[in-house]
């Protein structure tokens, strides 16, 4: 049996490497790190958002109040318009002044301390004209909110006019309510631009750190396969086991160290997301649409984040984590396996970077296919051919299938090409591995390897 | 129970590296394998083991081809390491549990073997942390951990100091009375005709000497004569066709052409009144066999 033995190298391995310091602190500090980010993206909008929550939610159940406190309006319409209905949309006092006292106004409240707007209305050439100015020097006046009062005052304009003319109040609500004008692709889902982000961006970051893991735990294989050679212990091992048991134990093992960490990792985000709960703005924004109920308005627009942040990763389910896995782990096997040949191809450790070079020049390749179709959120023939290639598949089809931009069939598809490279992998590494463990010597190039396998 | 070695052959490219050696080990004992550096030993040794395909040849144990998957060998090889890194204990266990011992039964193994190397405190050090020596009785005790039927020794002593080096061989004679088939390669010879009736000598590949050891000495005759003595004989030796080897502090050596023509050396010295320190005829040394069959002369340019 040729791979007999491989467990006990597996374990071997599996056990030395988890209890490295390089792993134990690395480990522990990016898991704190990553649970420290998943804390503050759920706790740090609460800060910067809070306002905006508050705000929609003073709005929905119309108990909002603006950073003013008089509004005043110089009418020159000739329209008898009222507007009490700002007053009480905005909790202000609102006084009707002559266009004298408003350009007298509008000088003292340059400099004041007073929360003050002063609204001009006017009617030239069959237009409403509504320009106001609110207070200078120090008053503590927000201009956000004097544009909504002005934009409360314009409409206020509208309606009444439309009233004037006799048009009913339904169908006064009717003309002033927004358009909602969409437009989209047929076939396809119109997305948030949210969710057109995150398309973007989790895509990206998948790639990014599964290249990292498959590929530095692919480079710790053939570290270790150079080790053993380097120190000669190649030779002790191969009197109990065969080469290939020995290199499919280190590659089998390696690659569950990296899982081990890859879900401890994940396992400090989800931690820190816990934490956060309480705190976050997801609870704070459910608990604002439980309490407001139909009130919640389409306006609230930090509601309206957090929905699509909650929607965009509502796809996470078994079968995306089994893709995810699946692709990890066949792509750590096609790279960790060529490193392991990279490895045994050198004597000394000196040449093991060197020897690295041809399969980092491949990873890497086979990173930006898989990462630059990303950038467009695109599908184009580039895209699809990172797909099924064996270098870059595993880095491209993990996210693809979470946002559903490859249906399983395809993602099937992929993952047997990655399966049998594999194979093909495995069977060059039986093969070329044996042949070469024992040499000592110059590195060896790709052509004396095949040559020494013959 | 024998080990049986027949007609095994390597070439590398062009470069013939062992050519049909042969060889049978019939019962417990340290049989010599030798060479010259290059001479095709470890290459030999890694076809015996089954680590390196053979072009052609049989290595057969009880009549079976020998499996090490199957049968426990023992093996220091030439090149010898350990895992820097890691911890020693953790590495025997390791060590134990690819030979196929479990660690319930490989801790007294280590602890008697450690204890014997005067090893023990090393244990749950790094081997990066061990010096030369130390590491070396951690791959002799890694090597006899399974408790082995054949042992394998590629040059055991080399890089001892002479405390170390009996230690050793105090185990390496252990292990023979305990009943085990040992090869042992090593450049020391004294060694070898410490421990070795059989032996196999291999140049450029090929067996250029081999069988018993003593009956190869007793074949060749005592061809070997050391004199020193007070007054020149250089002109008797020389009439008693006596040639010349070297001439050190130590006396002066001489290949005699039979133990006869030096009786004669040795009456016509004392009949010339010549007071005679030393007067050694023997038989050829292993040290002398192996300069002779593979070394040539080192003095020709």
């Amino acid at each position: 049996m040729r791979t007999k033995g491989w467990k006990e190298v597996f374990k071997f391995t599996f056990t030395q490497q988890v209890k490295t310091k390089s792993f134990i602190i690395s480990t522990i500090v990016i898991a704190i790190i990553v649970a420290l980010i998943a804390f503050l993206a759920d706790f740090l909008p609460t800060i910067f958002l809070q306002g905006e929550l508050d705000k929609a939610e003073r709005a929905a159940r119309g108990e909002e109040t603006f950073t003013v406190d008089t509004l005043y309006i110089d009418n020159e319409t000739g329209y008898d318009f009222k507007f009490d209905a700002v007053a009480g949309a905005a909790n202000l006092k609102v006084q009707n002044i002559t266009a004298d006292e408003a350009a007298a106004k509008i000088g003292e409240i340059a400099d004041t301390k007073e929360r003050v707007i002063v609204s001009v209305i006017t009617f030239e050439d069959g237009r409403f004209f509504v320009d106001s100015k609110y207070s200078g020097g120090e008053a503590d006046i927000s201009k956000g909110d004097c544009e909504s009062i002005n934009m409360i005052i314009a409409n206020g304009v509208k309606v009444q006019y439309l009233m004037s003319l006799g048009v009913p109040e339904d169908q006064v609500k009717t003309a002033m309510s927004d358009v909602s004008a969409r437009l989209s692709c047929a076939g396809k889902e119109e997305l948030s631009g949210i969710q057109m982000m995150l398309n973007s961006v989790v895509p990206m970051i998948s790639s990014i750190i599964l290249f990292i893991f498959i590929f530095s735990y692919s480079q710790l294989v053939a570290q270790s396969v150079a080790i053993e050679k380097s120190s000669r212990m190649i030779e002790y091992l191969l009197t109990s086991i065969k080469p290939f048991a020995i290199i499919i134990g280190k590659v089998l093992a390696m690659c569950c160290v990296s899982l081990l960490q890859f879900f401890i990792i994940g396992f400090g985000g989800a931690a820190g997301f816990i934490i956060s709960l309480p705190f976050g703005i997801i609870s704070k924004a459910n608990e604002m649409m439980s309490s407001l109920g139909s009130e919640a308005t389409e306006g609230m627009q930090a509601v309206g984040i957090v929905n699509d942040l909650g929607n965009a990763f509502s796809g996470v389910n078994a079968s995306v984590i089994i893709v995810m896995i699946l692709s990890f782990v066949l792509g750590f096997l096609f790279f960790a396996g060529l490193a392991g040949l990279a490895g045994a191809s050198v004597s000394k450790m000196e040449d093991l970077s060197s020897a690295i070079q041809p399969l980092s020049i491949i990873g890497v390749l086979g990173f930006y296919l898989a990462y630059f179709p990303q950038i467009t959120g695109e599908d184009n023939m580039m895209t699809v051919l990172a797909r099924y290639i064996p270098i870059s598949s595993p880095f491209i089809i993990p996210a693809d299938y979470l946002l559903g931009r490859i249906g399983i069939v395809e993602t099937i598809v992929s993952i047997l090409v990655m399966l049998a490279a594999d194979v093909i992998v495995m069977m060059l590494v039986a093969k070329v591995y044996e042949a070469i463990i024992l040499h000592t010597g110059n590195r060896l190039k790709l052509g004396d390897m095949l040559k020494m396998s013959k | 129970m024998s080990l049986v070695v027949e007609h095994l052959s390597k070439k590398f490219g062009e470069k013939t590296a062992v050519e049909d050696l042969s060889f049978t080990i019939n019962e417990p004992g340290v049989f010599a394998f030798l060479g010259t550096n290059g001479a095709g030993k470890s290459t030999s040794i890694r076809m015996i083991l089954g680590m390196l395909t053979r072009d052609s040849g049989t290595v057969t144990w009880n009549g079976e081809p020998l499996n090490i998957m199957k049968e426990r060998v023992g093996y220091l090889s030439e090149e010898r390491g350990l895992y820097p890194k890691y911890n020693i204990l953790e590495q025997m266990y390791y060590f134990a549990s690819i030979k196929g011992v479990k660690k319930k039964d490989a801790t007294p193994a280590i602890d008697y073997l450690f204890s014997r190397l005067k090893i023990e405190e090393y244990k749950k050090m790094r081997a990066e942390q061990l010096s030369k020596g130390n590491q070396q009785k951690v791959q002799l005790a890694a090597a006899l951990l399974c408790n082995p039927k054949i042992i394998i020794l590629d040059e055991p002593l080399s890089g001892l100091d002479p405390v170390n080096a009996d230690l050793f061989k105090s185990i390496i004679r252990e292990e023979r009375d305990n009943g085990k088939y040992i090869i042992m390669s090593s450049h020391q010879m004294e060694t070898i005709e410490e421990f070795c009736e059989d032996l196999v000598l291999l140049h450029h590949g090929k067996v250029v000497l081999q069988g018993n050891l003593n009956e190869i000495k007793r074949a060749r005759g005592r061809e070997n004569l050391t004199v020193k003595a007070d007054k020149p004989f250089a002109d008797i030796a020389a009439a008693c066709g006596m040639t010349l080897v070297e001439e050190t502090p130590n006396g002066s050596s001489f290949k005699v052409g039979s133990e006869e023509a030096a009786g004669r050396m040795l009456k016509e010295m004392i009949d010339k009144g010549i007071n005679i320190i030393k007067f050694d005829l023997r038989e050829p040394s292993l040290h002398e066999l192996f300069v002779e069959k593979c070394g040539g002369d080192v003095n020709e340019n």
